[in-house]
């Protein structure tokens, strides 16, 4: 089994989010029958970062990749507990 | 009991709304598109709401707030009026019928009341049927609103709801909590705002119950700008903040992000009520709902924008209610209170509510008046000072006309008593499995209010027991040649002062020879007997009289038209019955215009005299030497050929002192029945106030009351139906009479 390991880390924010982007891009072309989350190391997310987990999120639904949360940070956990999101990205 | 006077309103309009709204819903049976009637039965409710909640009557309101809700969808056209709905709000509004009393008692409803209610409430929940959205209104802003989570293509993904509750979401769109659908502008997060901040700062104003995340407008991967914000929200907030306080937070993203804030019903019954109480002053819609917080300043000045550009043509109302979420239930009142205001003022001075004591004792007043007037009249005549008898003259015309005013106040049309009974048609004929339909005329005849009040139950038993008896079953109808729908008919008109109601039906028709039979085999007709058509079908009145075979639960067992009668009698009217076999039965009731002041036409016995009402009297001739013979040998006398039954009042009454020289005969007629009345003088016409003899005298028989005159000499009245009747039972005809 092929899985793509994707880790961010550091404030991922609407200053990070073009580099964030291309992260994600990258991830998603490597072409893994997976992919592993890990957010660990996230200090800080806001909306535009979670609009880049979105976007990941929505393109694994679409090419049938199964899209796991492997580890994730108190800052991660609270917005996505405040987005309603927490189902979406389940550890 | 002790009810203040408030209450007693409450009580009256109350009655009087659910009748409105029952009378609609009939005539909606048959014209179900009509979208006034439609609209009367909502204003009924609404309004029986909204008094119910001045009270503090929380289970009437909370009753009626169902029944609202489903009329909401009706008039939204969302779903259609069928009959077992208009059945199921016929029984509504009973419910809100049964419920009043108890309210305004303040005892608690019975568990039979609470379980009919809480059935009915299943049942008005059931027609709501199917998932109902949040009161956000229709989506008019383009496409975007899409992105609302529930509506999202990604559906599955989507049901993202922290507490996740979409059953009950669904079910009713009784909220407790605002809803607020924010969808951001792709700039919010380049100016430095973050969507997050928004759902904290909302924290601090109450609870946000649940939160859902859109993000349907996420655009493709290679078109995605990272800066840019593409999500929306979805909030329930349970806050006891307003409005303004909820607007206030997205002040600083208002250019930036649209903004829909729905507020939970209650908040939309507050503002309802409140719309209610403003002052009639309060005009324009936009005035009307920002006294109400209904909508914020910020909101109203872009509707109005919208409203003032020429490419927007909708009413201010459609603009709020689509674009800024304002509840169309909100919107509706605020409209309907405009018209109002519009309206008041012609209302005010058409109608006024009384006290029906004040009117009696004002009535009652305008009787002793009366009597003063004549005895005034009187003196003046005796001391013959012309001027004095002009100044009479013209006070007693006016205190005639002061008399037939206050009468009119208590004269209401019968109409109200009549539609009633379309609701009983309705049902009956339902249970009967009969199709019948109800005829009214004669509906702005107007008659005595006490006299109306009493009216309903005879009339009620008339006509159940005309449907359940006189109206045969489709099959037979068909067979006789008659069309399978029958017809039961209330009319009403003025006939010689009295009022004459009519309850006809087309069904068979009364079978004299069964009848008969059962006359005789009940004992009230000697066997013997040879009694015409007319005196056997009179004979149903009688007590302990049925022709039914089968005792259903509507009528047949025997004590209904005896009760009848007796009502009617009591109400110094008559009743009789009409009928051909075949072709129809009709019971023709005839009653008093009035119970308190009447038109009299004195004539006197000796040194006592009497009172006949004007209105029954046809002609006077004085009795001839001829004639005299005639009425001692036969009791008749001929009128230019037409001959008249005669009843001596000296023999009748047994006066015998001061016989007099000359007589006269008083022609009255009653009904279709002509006799002449044997008196000494005639003395004239003069107003009569009718005083009610004591239970002492209540057995005299000829006289239904007594007036004292001007001279403040007591005076008798004359019952001349029942004098008629004993001219006419002075034939031999054989029936005996219980």
């Amino acid at each position: 089994m092929n899985i793509t390991n994707l880790k961010l880390s550091g404030e991922l924010n609407i200053y990070a989010a073009a580099e964030t982007q291309q992260a994600v891009q990258q991830a998603l072309l490597e072409g893994g029958s997976a992919l592993s989350l890990d957010l660990s190391d996230v200090s800080e997310l806001d909306t535009a970062g979670v609009q880049q987990l979105l976007l990941l999120h929505r393109e694994c639904v679409h090419s049938g990749r199964p899209l796991r949360l492997a580890a994730s940070s108190p800052a991660v956990d609270e917005t996505l507990a405040l987005l309603g999101l927490r189902k979406l990205f389940q550890a | 009991m002790d009810l203040n006077p408030a209450l007693d309103t409450f009580v009256a309009e109350c009655r009087e709304l659910l009748e409105q709204m029952e009378q609609s819903l009939l005539a909606l049976e048959d014209q179900p598109g009509d979208r006034e009637l439609l609209d009367a039965v909502f204003r009924a409710a609404h309004t029986i709401k909204g008094s119910a909640g001045m009270f503090g009557f929380d289970q009437m309101v909370s009753f009626t707030h169902h029944l609202e809700n489903l009329l909401d969808k009706l008039r939204a056209g969302e779903l259609p009026f069928s009959s077992s709905l208009s059945a199921l709000l016929l029984r509504s509004g009973d419910h809100i019928q049964s419920m009043i009393a108890p309210s305004v008692a303040e005892e608690p409803l019975s568990s039979e009341l609470q379980a009919r209610g809480t059935a009915l409430v299943a049942e008005l929940a059931a027609m709501l049927g199917g998932p109902v959205a949040a009161p956000a209104g229709k989506s008019a802003s383009g496409p975007a609103t899409s992105a609302a989570p529930k509506h999202g293509s990604l559906a599955d993904d989507l049901a993202v709801f922290l507490h996740s509750d979409a059953a009950d979401e669904s079910a009713s769109p009784i909220t407790r909590y605002w809803r607020i659908s924010l969808q951001f502008g792709t700039d919010v997060l380049r100016n430095g705002m973050d969507p997050m901040s928004f759902v904290r700062y909302l924290a601090t104003l109450g609870d946000v119950h649940s939160l859902a995340t859109g993000w349907d407008r996420l655009p493709p991967l290679a078109e995605m700008d990272p800066e840019s914000c593409y999500v929306d929200l979805e909030i329930e907030l349970d806050s006891s903040a307003d409005r303004t306080a909820i607007e206030a937070v997205f002040d600083f993203v208002r250019d930036d992000c649209v903004v829909r804030i729905a507020p939970p019903t209650q908040v939309v019954d507050a503002q309802l009520k409140a719309i209610d109480a403003l002052p009639e002053s309060t005009g324009r819609l936009g005035e009307v709902l920002s006294a109400v917080h209904a909508v914020a300043a910020p909101e109203l000045s872009t509707a109005l924008a919208k409203q003032a550009s020429a490419s927007d043509e909708r009413p201010l109302g459609q603009i709020l209610v689509e674009d800024s979420a304002v509840p169309a239930a909100v919107v509706d009142a605020a409209v309907e209170r405009q018209q109002q205001s519009r309206q008041a003022k012609a209302q005010d001075s058409r109608l006024i509510r009384i006290d029906a004591d004040k009117l009696d004792q004002l009535i009652n007043i305008v009787g002793e008046l009366v009597i003063a007037g004549s005895g005034t009249q009187a003196l003046a005549a005796k001391a013959g000072i012309p001027d004095v008898v002009e100044s009479a003259a013209s006070l007693l015309r006016l205190v005639e006309q002061v008399r037939d005013s206050a009468l009119g106040l208590r004269m209401v049309a019968i109409g109200a008593t009549f539609q009633r009974f379309q609701r009983v048609v309705r049902d009956v004929s339902r249970e009967l499995g009969k199709d019948i339909e109800l005829a009214i005329s004669g509906a702005e005849t107007e008659l005595d209010k006490s006299v109306v009040e009493r009216i309903g139950d005879p009339l009620m038993h008339l006509v159940r027991n005309a449907m359940d008896h006189g109206i045969e079953s489709g099959m037979t109808r068909v067979a006789a040649g008659k069309s399978a729908r029958a017809q039961v008919s209330l009319n009403a008109y003025h006939d010689s002062g009295s009022i004459v109601i009519e309850v006809g039906d087309d069904g068979a028709g009364l079978n004299v020879e069964k009848i008969r039979r059962k006359a005789i085999e009940r004992g009230l007709l000697a066997a013997s007997a040879n009694p015409t058509p007319q005196e056997i079908r009179q004979l149903i009145f009688e007590p302990g009289f049925s022709t039914a075979d089968a005792v259903s639960n509507l009528s047949g067992r025997g004590v209904g038209m005896d009760v009848v009668r007796r009502s009617i009698e009591t109400l110094r009217g008559t009743i009789e019955i009409q009928s051909e076999e075949g072709t129809g039965t009709t019971v023709v009731i005839r009653l008093p215009l009035t119970l308190a002041i009447i038109d009299g036409f004195m004539v006197g016995l000796g040194a006592a005299r009497y009172v006949l009402p004007l209105d029954v009297v046809v002609e006077c001739m004085e009795l001839s030497e001829s004639h005299r013979n005639a009425v001692s040998e036969q009791g008749f006398i001929n009128v230019r050929g037409e001959v008249l039954p005669v009843l001596r009042l000296r023999d009748a009454f047994g006066i015998s002192e001061g016989a007099a020289r000359r007589e006269n005969v008083v022609v009255v007629r009653f009904g279709q029945i002509k006799a002449g009345l044997v008196v000494d003088e005639l003395l004239g016409e003069l107003q009569t106030v009718i005083k009610p003899l004591g239970k002492l005298f209540s057995y005299l028989q000829g006289i239904s009351g007594s007036t004292i005159l001007g001279s403040g000499e007591v005076a008798l009245i004359l019952d001349v139906p029942g004098l008629i009747k004993r001219v006419e039972g002075a034939r031999p005809t054989g029936i005996v009479v219980a």
